[in-house]
């Protein structure tokens, strides 16, 4: 029995010997710091350990305290003399513990370890085991995450666009502080409530839409809403991008949002603007056209579409669709016009032309538009455009042209009729005359014997008479002449043509009696015949009627008169009654009496009638018995201003 | 023989004619004058033809004096007739008309008409006119009348 006893005995202590011995190997051989700790005092340690605090042989560590190989405080601040003594104390009584540690290497160097303490019995007494782990390069590790994660927070929290997380139910998982602000809510108020309340109600559809994207590719969406912010509506745009499962079902949804309500306004005042000028547009009727040229496409506006009879979608958005509609014999002269313009010879482009519309009739537009886009060389990318229908002016255009070219004919009809009229007068009113006259003479000088000097007298009425009448025929003749002949205007010396005509008119018996006074005359710019036939009518006049005076006077000569230039003729004859100013220009007005002053009282008509075409004035002024003047103006050339010293120097006079 | 026409008066005026003749033989200036009445007659007179068939052909006129206005073929294509024939267009050709109209005047030169008077309506203008054109024409001028050989 004892025997037995004694053989179990054996076994057990071979058994424990064996596995202490196992036990004292894994010690040795592990990887890891291991120690033995009794009563503060380190009895035993491993390999691993020496080599944790960088000595050689158990003697340096065996014997000693932990606090002795640490620094003198740990990072918490308490004495690592203290707090190591609680710890091993706590440990003792609790069973085990797990601590970071700081210590101090043989060399001097700190080395954080995980410390784990376990309490265990060891020939009756209770020590601690302890394990130590370097994790100096963790502690850095974590050191540097959590200063990037500070990063990261600062960012999200500082940042202006707002990140939120929710749920398939949409209710917040997270929403950033820049949520928080805007909406003026904390995150304890927001997180667990679904965001949709915060939509505008007319929003809310075109969300929750939206946002049926994140169930399937490409698992994210994008959406413009508005959300009632702290400072009032605002426009967010949010793009959300799911998170998925490991069965790739959507867990969660990270949103971004946005404040845009800037952008959204000005897009909004924009599109106003846009379809304000649409709108005037459609009111017009006027089609938009937008060419980009280098690649030939082409926007036409539904206006534009209209206009034809075509609906917009109908017409294909190329240049073809315009060119093939231009009618044939208008392309070549607008292509023309848009080279030019194109090429920036024209500041404008602008062209008439037929278009051919869906019913197959022509009708006319007013086309214009302008380059809005050029590369670096200034070559054309662009150009922009807008149609108006002139169809209805065009016609009436082509009827008023079509009425004026048949006016025109009637009056040169009605020109030619009383050309050949006034032929006819010319020839066969004179025969009569001048048989009359002829054969009167005739009486007179064969059969004088057998008249008297009454009878005489009489045939020298009759002869008179003629000459009368023949001398109104004439008159009338140059009168109506005056109307039909084309005005050809020249450089026209007035001072040379009155001396002229001052010659031309005066005999030798009035031209040393009258006074001439001829100051100097600005040049004119008329027809010359017609405007020495002026001179001669209104010279001849005023020699006519001072004929009677003593002394006769007459000044020729110019001024100004709001700017233009006025020639005048003035005498010292017997005048007339203010009242008869109108009158002196009627045909065949005479304001004297035929037997006091000679003449038809034609030429003044005939004056006026040549100031007339040349779309000047002719106005007189006169006194009974002190003289008459008469002043007229013509419209002056561009060379105008060349007269402007001529025209001063007879001011000062 | 008959005596060479002197002057073929082209005036459908019978009182105008009348006065003209008159003027001429009262200067003295011709004796022998044949007065037709229209274009026609007056190329009829030229060409020896109808009713002045028997006239000798190659007898030119000495002048003619032409009105403008005439019935049948006016006094500018008689003008030009005479002047575009080589057998005729040595006539000397004076306009005598009423018509002092720029047109007419010009017409009549460029056709090649060797005077172009307008006739006055007083007589003794009209008279001294004729004269005056008589004397230029008949006495002054001299002449070529390609057919009659010298």
């Amino acid at each position: 029995m004892l025997e037995e006893l004694l053989d179990e005995r054996r076994k057990a202590e071979l058994l424990l010997k064996e596995s202490e011995e196992a036990f004292r190997s894994l010690f040795d051989q592990s990887a890891d710091a291991f120690s033995l700790l009794n009563d503060n005092v380190l009895i035993d340690c491993n390999k691993a350990t020496l080599k944790f605090f960088g000595v050689r042989k158990k003697a340096d560590l065996i014997g000693k305290s932990p606090w002795q190989f640490s620094p003198a405080t740990q990072p918490d601040g308490t004495s690592s003399y203290d707090k190591a003594r609680n710890i091993i104390k706590e440990t003792l009584e609790r069973g085990n513990r797990k601590f970071e540690w700081l210590h101090l290497r043989a060399d001097g160097t700190k080395v954080t370890a995980e410390v784990m303490l376990t309490a265990i019995y060891f020939k009756g007494e209770k020590i601690l085991h302890v394990s130590l782990r370097d994790i100096t390069e963790r502690e850095k590790m974590e050191q540097n995450l959590k200063v990037s994660e500070e990063r990261y927070r600062m960012l999200v929290e500082n940042q202006h666009d707002l990140i939120v997380k929710v749920d398939t139910d949409g209710r917040f998982l997270f929403v950033s502080p820049s949520y928080c602000r805007i909406f003026g809510k904390t995150q304890d108020e927001l997180l667990g409530n679904t965001f949709l309340p915060l939509v505008h109600p007319d929003d809310r559809d075109a969300t929750e839409n939206a946002m049926k994207q994140l169930y399937h590719t490409p698992y994210s969406c994008y959406v413009e809403q508005r959300a009632l912010t702290v400072d009032g509506w605002k426009w967010i745009a949010w793009t959300d991008s799911a998170i998925l499962d490991k069965n790739n079902k959507v867990a969660e949804i990270i949103g971004v949002g946005r404040d845009i309500t800037m952008q959204k306004e000005a897009e909004i005042a924009l599109r106003e603007n846009e379809k304000r000028w649409m709108l005037a547009l459609a009111g017009t009727g006027d089609g938009v056209w937008d060419w980009n040229i280098t690649s030939n496409s082409v926007f036409y506006s539904k206006g534009w579409a209209e206009m034809l009879g075509y609906k917009q979608k109908e017409l294909a958005n190329n240049y073809r669709t315009w060119e093939k509609l231009v009618h044939p014999e208008d392309l070549p002269d607008v292509l023309k016009m848009i080279k030019k313009h194109v090429d920036g010879k024209s500041p404008a482009y602008i062209a008439e032309y037929r278009l051919l519309a869906k019913n197959g009739k022509y009708i006319w537009v007013l086309d214009r538009g302008k380059v809005v886009e050029k590369d670096k060389k200034g070559k054309a990318l662009r150009m922009i455009g807008t149609h108006s229908d002139i169809t209805l002016y065009k016609e009436s255009q082509m009827y008023l042209e079509e009425r004026v070219a048949l006016r025109t004919s009637q009056l040169e009809a009605a020109n030619k009729e009383l050309e050949a009229f006034s032929y006819s007068v010319s020839h066969d009113l004179r025969a009569p005359l001048r048989a009359i006259t002829g054969f009167t003479r005739i009486i007179s000088d064969q059969y004088a014997g057998s008249f008297d000097d009454e009878a005489q007298r009489i045939f020298n009425v009759i002869s008179e008479n003629a000459g009368i009448m023949d001398r109104l025929i004439t008159e009338l003749l140059d009168f109506s002449r005056v109307g039909r002949n084309t005005i050809n205007r020249s450089e026209v010396d007035m001072h040379k043509m009155v001396e002229d005509v001052i010659k031309e008119t005066t005999d030798e018996a009035n031209s040393e009696k009258i006074i001439f006074k001829i100051d100097q005359l600005p040049k004119a710019y008329a027809d010359r015949n017609l405007l020495k036939q002026v001179w001669v009518n209104l010279i001849s006049n005023a020699i006519k009627f001072t004929g009677k005076k003593e002394n006769p006077h007459i000044h020729i000569g110019a001024l100004t008169e709001k700017g233009k230039v006025v020639y005048f003729v003035k005498d010292n004859g017997v005048g007339f009654k203010s009242e008869y100013t109108n009158k002196v220009f009627q045909v065949f007005q005479r304001l004297h009496k035929s037997d006091e002053f000679e003449g038809t009282g034609v030429g003044l008509a005939i004056a006026q009638r040549i100031i007339h075409r040349h779309e000047g004035w002719i106005r007189a002024d006169g006194k009974p018995g002190k003289g008459a003047s008469f002043y007229f103006s013509l419209p002056m050339n561009i060379n105008q201003q060349t007269y402007g010293n001529a025209i001063d120097t007879n001011k000062d006079e | 023989m008959e005596n060479q026409v002197e002057i073929l008066l082209v005036e459908d005026n019978p009182y105008d004619a009348e006065l003209t003749i008159r003027a001429l033989r009262q200067n003295k200036l011709v004796n022998e004058i044949v007065h037709v009445t229209d274009g026609e007659e007056a190329l009829d007179f030229l060409y020896a033809r109808e009713k002045f068939k028997d006239r000798p052909k190659a007898q030119n006129p000495k002048l003619i004096l032409l009105d403008l206005k005439l019935p049948k073929i006016s006094g500018l294509e008689v003008l030009e007739k005479i002047k575009s024939d080589n057998q005729l267009k040595h006539i000397p050709v004076v306009m005598l008309t009423s018509s002092a109209q720029e047109k007419d005047i010009i017409e009549s030169y460029s056709l090649g008409v060797n005077s172009y008077i307008v006739k006055p309506v007083a007589f003794e203008k009209f008279a001294q006119a004729v004269k005056d054109m008589g004397l230029y024409w008949l006495i002054l001028n001299q002449g070529y009348s390609g057919n009659q050989g010298n």
